[in-house]
C-alpha cells in the first residue's frame, strides 16, 4: 500500500521465459497435411491430375518456422 | 436383336466406366467436408476437369454407340479407335450433340432396311446369337471402309466426317487444354507463395507494432516490469515467433506476480486458404496475456468480465467459473459496466470491489467503454484455474491496426492497475481495516460502521470459504476412494497370487499322481512284454 507510488518493478524476483514444455499429444492437428495426403493418395489411385497436385499442400508444412526444441 | 445386345453391352460398359466418375466426384466431394473453403477451390479449378472428365466418358458411350451404328453397317475400324482421336473429340462441341443412343439406332435401322446389300456380305458372317463381339475380327476393315463413304445418304456418315474435320484445327487448342489443370494448380501454388510472404510480413510488422508500442523504452511494460523479453540477458528479443500468426512475449520482474505471458493469435495471413476463409467468417487478431500471480498474494476470487455473449459461454465452458461462479445482475445502486459487458463472478463483493471507480471511469464506464473498450474481449481472474498455474489473471484483446495501436493503450493500463489491486486484495478482515482500504471508493463512502463492514467481511468471505471447503473435501473424497480403491486391488492382487499358487500346487499334484500312474501302467505293461520275450 505505501508503495504503490514507488516502483513496481522487482528485478530480484524476474525468472527468465521458460517455454511450457508441450506434449506431443496436444499439438495442434493438422488438418491441412492430413487432407493433403488424402487427396494425394486419391489422386494416385484414381489418376487424377488434380489430386496429384494437393500433395502440393504439404509444402506448406515445411514453410512454416521450426518449433524450438523444448527442453523439459 | 444385334442391336439389342450391342447396346445393351455398350450400357453395360457404360455402367462401368461411369462408377469412375462418380466415385472421383464423391471422393472429392466427401474430402471438400473437410474444409469448405478447399471446397470452393476445387470446385472452379476441377470445373473443366470434371467436365473433360465426363466428356471422356461421354465419348466412350458415343463410341460404343457409334460402334452400334457401324457394327450394324459392318463399319469395323471405328470399333477400336487410335488413342489420340479419342482425346481429340472432348474438345470439339459437335461431339457433344452426337446422336444418342435410341435416335441414331432408328435410322441405322432404316438403313437396314434400305441397303441390304451393302451389308450383306459382312452380314453373312453375323450370327448375333453366338458371335456377338466377333465380327470385328472376321470381316476385312477395308471392305467396310470403301463402302462407308460410298453410301452418301447416311446421316450418321456425315456426322463422324465432321468429328474428323473439326478434330484437326483444333489439335492445337487442346494441346493446351489438356494442360489447364496443371496451369489453374500452378498458379494457385504462385498465389499461395506469394501471399505467403506477404502475409508474413504483414503479421510481422503488427506483432512488432505491438511490442513497440508497449514494450520498448518508456512504454508501459518498461515501467512496470525489470525483465522484458523471451531471452536472457539485456539484448534479448522482445518477441517470440511460435508460428506464421502466433508472437509472444514475456515479462518478469514485479510485485505481486511471478511473470506476464502475451500470446498473439494473428490472423493467418500467410496462408492463402485460411485468408479467403476468413472473408466468409472474419476473425479478429487477438491477444491473451496471462499474468502469474504470485502464490501467496491473491485471495480466493473467481471473477470475468466479458461482452455478454462471451460471459455466457464462459460461464459454461470455463472449469472454475462453472464451478464457482454465476452471471451477476447490474447492481441498482452504483455505477456499473456498460450494457454490453456482464459480470461471471462468485461473490457479488468481489465483483464490487475489482470494478472500481477508476476502471469505470477510464474503460468499463459506459461512455468510456464506447470509446477506449472497443479491442475489449475479457478479462478472467481467479485462484482456481485449471492450468499449469493456479493463480492467474487472464486478459483477452483483439488487436488494431498496426497503425492504430495507441487505441488499446488503456486496455494494457488495466493490467498493472489489476495486478496491484488484486495483489493487495484481502477478502478477509484479519488486518483489521485492510478490508476498507482496500475496498473501493465508494464503499468508503457508505461510512459504514467498522463493525458492520468487519461483518460483511466474514459475509464475504464466508461464500468462497465454503465453495473452497466443498472443494477440498471433494478432493479429499476423491483421494479416499483412490486410496481404497488401491488397497482393494491389493487385497485382489494377493488373492490371485494365492490362488494361483494353489492351483500350482494342485497341478504339481495331479502330475505327480500321473506320473505314479504312468508308472503303475508301464509296470503292469513290463511283465507282459517280459513274457513275450521269455514266450
Amino acid at each position: 500500500m505505501s508503495s504503490s507510488g514507488n516502483d513496481p518493478r522487482q528485478p530480484s524476483s524476474a525468472k527468465p521465459y521458460k517455454p511450457q514444455p508441450v506434449h506431443p499429444d496436444n499439438l495442434p492437428v493438422d488438418y491441412s497435411g492430413f487432407i493433403a495426403i488424402i487427396f494425394g493418395v486419391a489422386g494416385v489411385m484414381f489418376r487424377y491430375k488434380l489430386g496429384s497436385f494437393a500433395v502440393m499442400g504439404m509444402v506448406t508444412n515445411y514453410l512454416s518456422p521450426a518449433r524450438a526444441a523444448v527442453k523439459t | 436383336m444385334a442391336k439389342g445386345r450391342s447396346s445393351s453391352s455398350s450400357l453395360f460398359f457404360s455402367s462401368l466406366l461411369a462408377p469412375r466418375g462418380d466415385t472421383l466426384l464423391y471422393l472429392i466431394a466427401l474430402l471438400s467436408i473437410f474444409s469448405l473453403f478447399l471446397h470452393h477451390i476445387s470446385l472452379s479449378a476441377t470445373a473443366d476437369s470434371h467436365f473433360e472428365g465426363f466428356d471422356a466418358d461421354d465419348e466412350v458411350e458415343l463410341d460404343d454407340d457409334s460402334l452400334l451404328l457401324q457394327s450394324s453397317l459392318s463399319d469395323l475400324p471405328r470399333r477400336s479407335p487410335p488413342p489420340p482421336t479419342t482425346l481429340s473429340t472432348p474438345s470439339d462441341p459437335e461431339s457433344h450433340h452426337g446422336p444418342p443412343s435410341s435416335a441414331s439406332s432408328r435410322p441405322a435401322d432404316s438403313d437396314l432396311a434400305t441397303k441390304p446389300s451393302t451389308a450383306s456380305s459382312s452380314f453373312d458372317f453375323w450370327d448375333e446369337d453366338e458371335f456377338e463381339g466377333f465380327p470385328a475380327e472376321i470381316t476385312p476393315p477395308e471392305v467396310s471402309k470403301i463402302t462407308e463413304p460410298a453410301s452418301p445418304d447416311g446421316s450418321e456418315s456425315a456426322a463422324t466426317d465432321d468429328t474428323e474435320k473439326v478434330a484437326k484445327p483444333t489439335s492445337a487448342a487442346k494441346s493446351i487444354r489438356s494442360y489447364t489443370i496443371e496451369i489453374t494448380c500452378i498458379s494457385i501454388l504462385i498465389t499461395y507463395a506469394i501471399n505467403f510472404f506477404t502475409g508474413k510480413k504483414e503479421n510481422e510488422t503488427l506483432a512488432l507494432a505491438w511490442a513497440a508500442k508497449f514494450a520498448t523504452n518508456d512504454s508501459i511494460f518498461e515501467k512496470n516490469f525489470s525483465l522484458l523479453g523471451v531471452g536472457e540477458g539485456e539484448d534479448s528479443p522482445l518477441l517470440l515467433k511460435e508460428g506464421q500468426n502466433v508472437f509472444k512475449f514475456y515479462a518478469s520482474g514485479r510485485r505481486f506476480c511471478q511473470g506476464l505471458l502475451a500470446t498473439m493469435e494473428l490472423k493467418s495471413r500467410h496462408d492463402l486458404i485460411a485468408r479467403l476463409y476468413n472473408m466468409i467468417v472474419p476473425c479478429k487478431d487477438e491477444i491473451t496475456l496471462e499474468v502469474y500471480m504470485n502464490e501467496d498474494v491473491m485471495d480466493h476470487v473467481v471473477f470475468a468480465l466479458a461482452k455478454k455473449k462471451t460471459a455466457k459461454t464462459m460461464q459454461k465452458e470455463v472449469k472454475d467459473l462453472q464451478r464457482f461462479a454465476n452471471l451477476m445482475p447490474a447492481p441498482t445502486n452504483r455505477k456499473w459496466v456498460a450494457d454490453e459487458l456482464a459480470v461471471v463472478t462468485e461473490s457479488k463483493e468481489v465483483a464490487g470491489d475489482l470494478i472500481t471507480e477508476a476502471v469505470l471511469d477510464q474503460v468499463f464506464g459506459e461512455k468510456a467503454f464506447e470509446k477506449f473498450g472497443k479491442g475489449f474481449i475479457s478479462m478472467h481472474f481467479s485462484d482456481q484455474m485449471q492450468s499449469t498455474h493456479r493463480k492467474m489473471l487472464v486478459f483477452k484483446f483483439s488487436l488494431p491496426g498496426a497503425d492504430h495501436m495507441a487505441d488499446m493503450t488503456r486496455l494494457v493500463a488495466l493490467i498493472p492497475y489489476y495486478i496491484d489491486l488484486i495483489g493487495r486484495y484481502k477478502l478477509s478482515s484479519q488486518a483489521g481495516h485492510f478490508f476498507l482500504k482496500t475496498h473501493s471508493n465508494e464503499t468508503q463512502k457508505l461510512s459504514l460502521d467498522n463493525n458492520m463492514c468487519l461483518n460483511c467481511a466474514k459475509q464475504a468471505r464466508s461464500k468462497p470459504e465454503a465453495a473452497r471447503a466443498k472443494l477440498a473435501q471433494e478432493v479429499y473424497k476423491e483421494l479416499q476412494y483412490a486410496r481404497q480403491e488401491a488397497i482393494q486391488r491389493k487385497k485382489a492382487e494377493k488373492k490371485r497370487m494365492m490362488e494361483e499358487a494353489e492351483s500350482k500346487l494342485n497341478a504339481e499334484s495331479l502330475r505327480k499322481r500321473e506320473a505314479k500312474e504312468r508308472a503303475r501302467q508301464l509296470k503292469k505293461a513290463m511283465p507282459k512284454i517280459k513274457m513275450s520275450r521269455g514266450a
